[in-house]
């Protein structure tokens, strides 16, 4: 009882850290995906416009306007020239187009006016550009054969409009997954760096210190101390992957209480497993304080940028996806990756996300190994 | 004296492995994971090749039209290349789309196109904006067509409305990443005057009250322990800068000199927040060396550190928050460096940050000045 | 006899609280000088007035016929002090420790080589030089302060409480560097609980306590003031006895 205590004691002078972390999780995944409804109709990638018109009376750049107004998020931004070249930097728009005067005017003349415009060169720039050759092109066909502006805007208009049937192949809640499956590969962090910092920080007081010397004259034996800490190491972990758990319900919810929502829990519990051994390994291994505030930082970011944690694995460069391969992290985060793409819980598109686990386990095992064969070297040299 | 102590600080200062490790080390890590992470993010945001299907049927292979402009828009060699396209059955097509091999496939029926697509997203988008884009093109032919057949022939020279793209060349985001890095470190060095200042106040440390009854002036050691303190602070910088520039192969842009100067000033903002901290706030060591970290990562963090959208944000909403943010105002002097083209905003940058410092090293003075104490 | 210190009239006060209630006392060169007092009674607040440290509210303080200022860098020059905490650097070891706290002292390096030598002798940590202080037991530790307060030579030194949890064999050792300090020549100031020392080492001791002088002698002066019975029949009263009749009985802070 007083091994709980003091580990009560050690973890509430230390909650800051974890209350800092988990608001840091709950910040970004709240954020960074904004979910939709569910939508099992297909829905058109808009990209994000900003549209400067100089040329007020003309009909067709008017045309222009609506057709690109119908296909693109016109963000609002003042007219001034650092804020547009901030907004495109920072990607608040993807493209930027200004119409100048008389515009429409050398158009209808078949004379070749220029339009002004700022890109960021990413594929929301680019399809914007489509949709803005688009319809140049198809009014320049209709300037041979239409002789006013009205009726030529009218036919472009028409010919515009139509559309091709879309049907969606998948059943899933793809926006809701992709939240989820953010969520738990962010989780990747808070865990690691909670874990292995209030598991190694309780280790350290119990072996040096107050605590240890009041353990020491309190007649328990050394083994009977560990079995202890171990369990209530354990059951820290449990009850903090449980806390995040709980977190990701009222975070993300409904897609939560899908099939998959179960998945992303299994396989964040094996996760959270194999993060407490590996703690377990550390408190080991690490004998100062300093110490240990810089590895929790460098392994808690580390496999975080390496395995996909912060950045999509599929952004990440082929070689160090490649080293990624090395990290617990990067079975877990792929497995997540694995359950967002999961549209029926088959055999067949099961067994590579229990693959990815049981590599997880694999991992654990090692650290449990590892763990046990220093410990019984630091008995024997002790001895 | 004024050497002896300087020389002792240093020693302090480098034997300390703990603020060796976060102003040193640290920076240097971060640097590497950034690269690691982020070099290839904005080539993925680069529209790619989709790959697409297409139902060769019967009906495919009497539509001459759709089949030239799949082909065309498929062609390996041409730089407008936007599909790549198999040509199979229906069974195959769904197998491939159920694989996640291609964005959708497309079906003709009686003339018309219908098109089936995994998921909603932009290869998608783009597959049937492609496709209505064709299904136009055919509809406008058949429409001159009927009017009037002769202009025909016109529509392979119709005049061209020229797209002139005046965007900056530098429009890297992730620079802002490797910017507010610059920033931590400048920030981070406040720990090593913090500590430097710290144990040479007599209502601080112990070892302070030992130099306060010496006959050293007090200002003579402060002033050679803060200039040890920045001494190592430009050698961590200096580390940082010849590692991202020869090693990551980050470009700082053409004004390099201009880059230097606004990160001597940051450093000496950094220092002045230590010394601001260890003059200013009664507490131990470790207490403040907390609030440096937190202040720290709290500026960078609304800097753009842990994205860039933040930066926008705060800048546009509420950005006075930015323009009194040490951590912001070296990334944005950087940023303007960077990517604008007049010096502007960086001189506005530059001159807010040496006030704070100002203020700062102000309000130290003014606290380091007691010779005596209330209490100890 | 010349008076190494002398203070008059020195009154501090913390929020309302006299700490030191209208003290003067002097102390005469070459001697060793006494100042007991329970926890809290002032002792360390006086010597912390006494070195320009602590702001006071009335008094005056003159050290070597001087009065003392925080910038009066002359006679700080010939002051030595070992604070009550132990103030040495965790990252340098014993020798740059004592040489830096010398070299604020003493400018030529040669001379202050052989200051610091003789001091690492003098407490007898030859064999701990290239150590850090984590290194080292309490004892040596209490002996790394000691030769860091005195390595220049000082002409008058404060020590306060330096024997404080230190085991009986550091703390011979210590009061024995004392002693041999005073044989040099100095003025020593010296704060202590522990009455056997007192006894043992003082020419003279003052009793502080609530701010004030309640009592000042020779030891054997001081023994005589026992009006009550000791505890100890046989062998007369001890400065404990004279401690516990002047300050009472009641438990301090």
């Amino acid at each position: 009882m007083t091994i709980y205590k003091a580990f009560l004691r050690v973890l509430s002078r230390n909650a800051w850290i974890l209350i800092m972390y988990s608001a840091i999780l709950i910040f970004f995944s709240i954020f960074s995906v904004q979910a939709n409804d569910v939508n099992l109709n297909f829905e058109a990638t808009r990209p994000d416009l900003y549209l400067t018109n100089n040329d007020e009376g003309s009909e067709l750049s008017h045309s222009l306007v609506k057709y690109l107004t119908a296909h693109n998020n016109i963000i609002e931004l003042p007219d001034e020239n650092d804020a547009l070249n901030d907004a495109l930097f920072y990607r608040r728009v993807n493209y930027i187009i200004t119409i100048p005067d008389g515009f429409g005017a050398d158009f209808l003349a078949g004379r070749e006016p220029t339009l002004i415009v700022q890109s960021t060169g990413d594929y929301n720039a680019a399809f914007a550009e489509m949709m803005l050759q688009r319809y140049l092109n198809t009014a320049q066909s209709y300037r041979l054969i239409d002789k006013s502006e009205t009726e030529l805007v009218r036919d472009v208009e028409r010919t515009l409009a139509m559309e091709v049937p879309t049907e969606l192949a998948t059943k899933r809640d793809v926006s809701g997954l992709e939240q989820a499956a953010f969520y738990y590969n962010f989780l990747n962090y808070p865990l690691i760096v909670g874990c292995i910092f209030m598991i190694c920080t309780v280790m350290l007081s119990f072996r040096e210190g107050k605590v240890a010397r009041r353990i020491a004259v309190s007649g328990t034996r050394p083994e009977q101390v560990n079995r202890v800490l171990l369990l209530a190491n354990s059951l820290f972990a449990f009850l903090l992957w449980l806390v995040y758990v709980g977190i990701s319900f009222l975070v993300i919810g409904r897609v939560m209480w899908s099939m998959q929502g179960l998945w992303f829990i299994l396989n964040s519990f094996v996760f959270a497993f194999c993060v407490t051994t590996l703690a377990l390994l550390l408190a080991n291994i690490v004998h100062n304080r300093n110490a240990l505030n810089g590895l929790t930082n460098v392994i808690g970011l580390g496999s975080s940028f390496l395995c996909g944690a912060f950045v999509p694995l599929v952004w990440l460069p082929e070689t160090v996806r490649l080293i990624a391969h090395v990290f617990p992290s990067y079975w877990y985060i792929d497995a997540n990756e694995k359950i967002k793409a999961l549209e029926t819980c088959t055999w067949d598109h099961v067994v590579p996300i229990l693959f990815n686990m049981a590599i997880v386990l694999a991992f654990a095992l090692v650290f449990v190994l590892v763990t046990n064969l220093l410990s019984r070297h630091a008995r024997r040299r002790a001895a | 004296m004024f050497w002896h102590n300087f020389k002792y600080t240093l020693k302090i200062i480098l034997r300390d492995y703990a603020l060796v490790f976060w102003t040193l080390a640290f920076p240097l890590i971060m640097a590497t994971l950034f690269n690691l992470a982020f070099s290839n993010i904005e080539n993925g945001e680069r529209l790619k090749v989709i790959d697409v299907a297409v139902i060769d049927d019967g009906e495919w292979q009497a539509n001459k039209p759709f089949q030239e402009a799949f082909r065309e828009l498929s062609r390996e060699d041409s730089p407008d290349r936007l599909f790549d396209t198999r040509y199979v059955s229906r069974e195959e097509a769904n197998q491939l789309l159920a694989d996640e091999d291609i964005a959708g496939f497309l079906q003709l029926k009686s003339g018309h196109p219908e098109l089936t697509v995994a998921e909603s997203g932009i290869n998608a988008t783009i597959l049937k904006s492609a496709i209505e884009e064709i299904a136009t093109q055919s509809q406008v032919i058949r429409e001159i067509a009927q009017k009037d057949p002769t202009k025909l022939a016109q529509l392979g020279t119709l005049p061209t409305v020229e797209i002139e793209d005046q965007s900056s060349e530098h429009l890297s985001y992730t620079m802002i990443e490797y910017y507010t890095l610059i920033a931590m470190t400048c920030l981070y060095g406040g720990m090593i005057g913090m500590a430097a200042i710290n144990q040479l106040l007599a209502n601080m440390s112990t070892s302070g009250r030992r130099i306060a009854v010496s006959p050293s002036p007090k200002w003579k050691l402060i002033i050679s322990g803060l200039l040890a303190s920045y001494l190592v602070q430009l050698v961590g910088l200096a580390l940082l800068f010849v590692y991202t520039i020869t090693i990551l192969h980050v470009d700082y842009g053409p004004h390099f000199g201009l880059v230097a100067t606004l990160s001597l000033l940051g450093s000496l903002a950094g220092l002045a927040i230590g010394v601001a901290v260890a003059s200013l706030v009664r507490s131990n060591a470790n207490a403040k060396v907390g609030i440096i970290i937190a202040v720290t990562m709290f500026g960078c963090f609304l800097a753009g550190m842990m994205g860039i959208t933040m930066k926008y944000i705060v800048d546009t909403n509420l950005p006075i928050l930015n323009r009194l943010n040490p951590a912001n105002l070296i990334t944005d002097g950087l940023y303007a460096l960077y990517y604008y083209p007049t010096f502007d905003r960086f001189w506005g940058d530059v001159s807010v940050l040496t006030g704070i410092t100002i203020v700062l090293i102000g309000f130290s003075i003014w606290s380091l000045r007691k010779e005596q104490y209330d209490n100890l | 006899m010349k008076n190494t210190i002398s203070v008059k009239h020195l009154t501090k006060i913390y929020q309302k609280i006299k700490a030191v209630d209208n003290l003067s006392f002097d102390v005469r060169e070459g001697e060793i000088l006494g100042l007991l007092g329970p926890n809290g009674s002032g002792k360390s607040t006086t010597i912390n007035c006494i070195l320009s440290l602590l702001k006071y509210d009335k008094g005056e303080i003159k050290i070597f016929d001087q009065p003392m200022s925080p910038d009066a860098y002359e006679i700080k020059r010939q002051i030595g002090v070992v604070f009550q905490d132990v103030a040495v650097f965790e990252e340098l070891n014993v020798y740059d420790n004592i040489d830096f706290f010398c070299g604020l002292y003493i400018k030529d390096k040669a001379e202050r080589a052989k200051c610091v030598e003789d001091a690492i002798k003098l407490v007898g940590l030859q064999d701990f030089r290239k150590f850090y202080p984590k290194q080292l037991s309490g004892g040596l530790l209490r002996r790394l302060n000691i030769a860091c307060g005195i390595a220049h030579k000082p002409k008058l030194i404060f020590l306060d409480e330096p024997t404080v949890a230190v085991d009986p064999q550091s703390r011979n050792h210590i009061l024995e560097n004392i002693e041999t300090l005073r044989k040099r020549g100095a003025t020593v100031v010296y704060t202590t609980h522990y009455m056997e020392e007192a006894e043992q080492l003082c020419d003279r001791i003052i009793i502080i306590d609530k701010g004030k002088i309640i009592a000042s002698g020779t030891p054997t002066e001081l023994k005589k003031l026992v009006k009550n019975k000791p505890i100890k029949e046989v062998s007369g009263p001890t400065l404990n006895d004279v401690f516990l009749e002047l300050t009472g009985k009641d438990l301090r802070d």
